[in-house]
């Protein structure tokens, strides 16, 4: 079952997370992310509107992603990001660092 | 593994093999309870320092060894959430990551105990590392 989508444009992925970022989906999703980036990928965006819930996998892999796109000069954004994931992003100090964003007022979403 | 002495009131006590999978059914569980008992404000430190321990107790602890169980206890208190996961593995050294300091921002992993300490109020470990008991606080009324 795919938790999530990638829509590739040129040399840009959209990662959509249909669900939580945690230790189960990493291996499936990080063996995608490696393809693309490989396939020249120099931009990722993803949206976590749909995830309640960000464990230290999902944080590793997003830093994972940022590191491989640093080497080659790319760029990522977090989007859509809960107010819980966001703290806990401020308090590791990881909000610059992956380029992450919260919502828009009035997309909460309820897990 | 039975569930500690003093786990009676609003508990949760579950077994799980040593498979990531079986993290998300015991975390929805814990979500369940939480909410149900006027805790939804506390779900998202609970499940998530939860979720740091069964991850680490499955892949660290026990190695992946699906003959292995992780034990989780939780109990809803009066003041504080305690949440204690125990695995079958050797333990590990506690007190040389209690010492570590936090990853910088590229490093990929370590960031287990951090989370953690962000949470919960007290962590202790039994002598072999292979318990951990949290406290968490408890949402309070109105709050």
């Amino acid at each position: 079952m795919a938790y999530y989508t990638i829509e590739r444009k040129e040399n840009q992925c959209l990662v959509a997370l249909q669900g939580d970022l945690t230790a189960p989906l990493i291996p499936d999703l990080q063996a995608a992310l490696k393809k693309n980036l490989e396939q020249g990928v120099e931009e990722a965006v993803f949206d976590l509107g749909n995830t309640v819930m960000l464990d230290s996998s999902g944080i590793g892999l997003l830093i994972a992603t940022c590191n491989s796109l640093a080497q080659k000069k790319g760029k990522m954004r977090v989007l859509n990001v809960s107010p819980d994931i966001l703290r806990l992003l401020q308090s590791m100090r990881l909000v610059t660092r992956l380029n992450a964003a919260g919502r828009e007022p009035g997309e909460e979403k309820h897990g | 593994m039975k569930p500690p002495p003093g786990m009676a009131g609003i508990s949760l006590h579950r077994e799980i093999r040593s498979h990531l999978a079986e993290v998300d059914p015991v975390c929805r569980e814990i979500r369940s309870l939480l909410e149900d008992n006027g805790q939804a404000a506390a779900c998202f430190g609970v499940e998530l320092v939860a979720r740091e321990w069964l991850n680490n107790a499955i892949v660290h602890g026990n190695r992946l060894d699906a003959g292995k169980k992780v034990a989780l206890n939780l109990r809803i208190g009066r003041k504080w959430i305690y949440l204690q996961i125990i695995d079958e593995g050797p333990g590990f050294d506690w007190r040389k990551a209690r010492r570590a300091s936090p990853p910088d921002d590229t490093v990929i992993g370590g960031r287990g105990l951090p989370i953690s300490v962000l949470y919960a109020c007290r962590i202790t470990f039994n002598q072999r590392g292979n318990q951990v008991s949290l406290w968490l606080k408890k949402e309070s009324k109105g709050g």
